[in-house]
């Protein structure tokens, strides 16, 4: 059999998969949700909040000065930041901070790099609150933050809840098409906590149930994307984890296409590792719908970007490069063909399937764009119309080209830094 | 126990199956409307071929003084339109899943038509006597030869530079069970791909642009700026 017998059944199971996915969230968007009466914080407990710190001596002081605005009784609010080994003045400022701010609870511990796992579960070890907040320390919380999220912890069986994550003040187009895509991520976060099918707790102000945590042994030291692993080892004993949409965090995200690819490239390949390690939930009745379609599309998701977008690449490019190849037997007079091009059009020529396909694709993104935008409380073009279409036409390029890194640095064995 | 939206899973599933359905009758009704149009285009055509036929006999047998011009531009325009229509048709053979014999039989006639367009222009050759070149050119597909592209977008542009001086005929050798194609590879002895074949003369393998204007303009009587080579 031809070998493009082989690329043409991958390209359409390719397809038929993304559009069940696709199919299958909608189904789940239009279905009614059932509301849980939101009860106003009655108690106050005690919530520990840790901040890893690496060489962020910049961006510490804004971050710190958020979490004291935070409104919520003083003296239950423990902050605890963690200077994993850094090598600039992340000492200095996080103590200036705290002489400055002597009413608030504010500790700070040293040690050597060990990376953000470690980080973490030396706070986790420290903390005495009833609840476990990690905070990047390039991230900034509104003030209402701990008031929205803690009365989500209805059950005792919650064990994380979530915030809304946005891009911080995007300034060029890398972070602009950034913002869209996590408000777009978080929508889509937000229909898998419905079905309990969230993943991933990243680092900004993801706040955990501490009895929980501890009881599953902390955070995985040598883990590139710790987040992502704790997250599964919670899913892995039946924990629920919510993702909410009112409560806003603001982080920077990258700004070149270098700093995206790396940052990526970690998640990404973290991803796959993780899923890899806990692979006996995929396809796994006992983990509900997590296991039936959140852990297959982990997998699969990298796999279908990469055959979807090197079957775009194929199938749009080769025309143009047979032509210039073979340009060169005409010594690449390209004058004698353009001025005798004819314009040669018949309806019946397009290739409908094609087109259908790509209406709806296009159908589909503007539907969740906006969807997801209206539930953020933001217009799709706050950033401009150019970081929007960008975003549509060409952002799924880049991440396509990252995964395709990722295949490369798996089939060479390149090492993964953190 | 954790829960399983066990409806969700089969109801995405049908809706998906029905899109998909949905597809594939759209590409099927596609292809039976390219079927239908490449018929209706090949009546119009073997109607022109007759008329062209006739407007040769007549001013062979008839015509006071041997007016070729306007029916030589006929004969351009009609072969141009062939051609147009057989490489659209070879793209709807290739796109075509069904349909493969309809297609085939459309292959096939426009096979003919090339030939008979090709005799026609051999035998009017001094009757009006043209200054034109004939290139007969034997293909095959991409794995038998892979040199077969390059060798067609050669004369596809060398039939833009030359235009009405120069007429093309392309076979598809896998045609084997049109009888014609074994007999024309009997007679220029053609056994690889590609080969074309200059004004009789068959030369194997893949010919660059400078190879075939060199043989070619050794053909006309006129000769033009464009046999100049480089």
């Amino acid at each position: 059999m031809p070998m493009s017998i082989y690329v043409k059944i991958m390209l359409w199971t390719s397809y038929f998969i993304s559009l069940y996915f696709a199919i299958f969230w909608f189904l789940v968007l239009i279905d009614k949700e059932t509301k849980t009466r939101m009860r106003k914080l009655k108690r106050h407990p005690i919530v520990s909040i840790v901040v890893p710190a690496y060489n962020e001596g910049k961006n510490l002081v804004a971050t710190l000065t958020s979490l004291i605005n935070l409104k919520y009784p003083k003296n239950k609010l423990e902050i605890i930041i963690v200077n994993d080994g850094s090598t600039d003045n992340t000492k200095n400022a996080v103590n200036g901070f705290i002489s400055k701010n002597k009413g608030y609870n504010i500790k700070l511990i040293s040690k050597k790099n060990e990376g953000k796992g470690a980080a973490l579960n030396d706070g986790l070890s420290m903390a005495k609150g009833e609840f476990f907040v990690c905070l990047d320390a390039d991230s900034i919380v509104t003030r209402d933050a701990l008031q929205k999220i803690l009365p989500h912890f209805t059950d005792e069986n919650i064990a994380v809840v979530l915030p809304l994550l946005k891009v911080d003040k995007p300034n060029n187009l890398w972070q602009k098409m950034q913002w869209l895509e996590y408000i777009i991520n978080l929508f889509y976060k937000r229909l898998m906590s419905r079905l309990n099918c969230v993943h991933v707790a990243p680092g900004p102000f993801s706040v955990y149930r501490k009895c929980i945590l501890k009881k599953i042994g902390g955070f995985d030291e040598d883990n590139i994307t710790e987040d992502l692993e704790i997250t599964l080892r919670l899913q892995s004993k039946n924990y629920r984890i919510i993702q909410l949409l009112d409560v806003e965090v603001f982080t920077i995200a990258p700004k070149t296409f270098k700093e995206l690819y790396k940052q990526r490239n970690r998640w990404y390949k973290g991803s796959i590792i993780n899923a890899f390690k806990y692979r006996y939930m995929i396809f796994n009745r006992k983990y509900g719908d997590f296991g039936i379609i959140q852990m297959p599309t982990i997998i699969l998701s990298g796999l279908i970007a990469i055959i979807l977008l090197s079957s775009l690449a194929y199938y749009g490019l080769k025309p143009y490069v047979k032509t210039i190849y073979n340009s060169i037997f005409i010594n690449f007079d390209f004058y004698t063909l353009i001025r005798t091009f004819n314009f040669d059009f018949n309806l019946l020529d397009l290739n409908y399937t094609a087109i259908l396909v790509s209406i709806t694709m296009l159908f589909i993104s503007i539907l969740i764009i906006r969807k997801s935008h209206a539930a953020a409380n933001e217009k799709p073009d706050k950033h401009g119309i150019f970081s929007l279409i960008s975003y549509i036409f060409f952002y799924f390029l880049v991440i396509g080209f990252i995964w395709i890194g990722i295949i490369f640095d798996f089939a060479f064995g390149k090492k993964q830094k953190w | 126990m954790r829960s399983l939206s066990k409806d969700k899973y089969i109801i995405a599933g049908v809706i998906t199956m029905g899109v998909f359905l949905l597809g594939l009758f759209l590409g099927l009704a596609i292809e039976g409307k390219r079927v239908n149009y490449i018929e209706s285009v090949s009546r119009k055509q073997n109607l022109d071929f007759s008329s062209l036929q006739l407007q040769y006999a007549f001013i062979d047998q008839l015509s006071q003084e041997k007016n070729c011009l306007g029916v030589q531009k006929t004969f351009e325009q009609n072969i141009n339109n062939l051609e147009s229509t057989r490489i659209r048709l070879e793209n709807f053979d290739r796109d075509s899943q069904l349909n493969k014999n309809e297609f085939d039989v459309l292959k096939n006639e426009y096979l003919l038509a090339q030939i008979r367009y090709w005799l026609l222009a051999e035998r009017t050759r001094k009757l009006c006597d043209t200054d034109i070149v004939n290139i007969l050119y034997f293909f095959s597909d991409e794995k038998e030869c892979p040199d077969c592209e390059k060798q067609a977008f050669v004369l596809t542009y060398l039939k833009k530079k030359f235009k009405d001086k120069l007429l093309i005929f392309s076979f598809d050798s896998k045609f084997e069970s049109e009888p014609m194609i074994p007999l024309l590879k009997k007679t220029y002895n053609i056994t690889s791909y590609p080969t074309i074949v200059i004004e009789g003369k068959p030369k194997a393998k893949f010919q660059d642009k400078d190879a075939i204007l060199k043989e070619m303009c050794g053909y006309y009587k006129e000769k033009t700026e464009d046999c100049k080579l480089g």
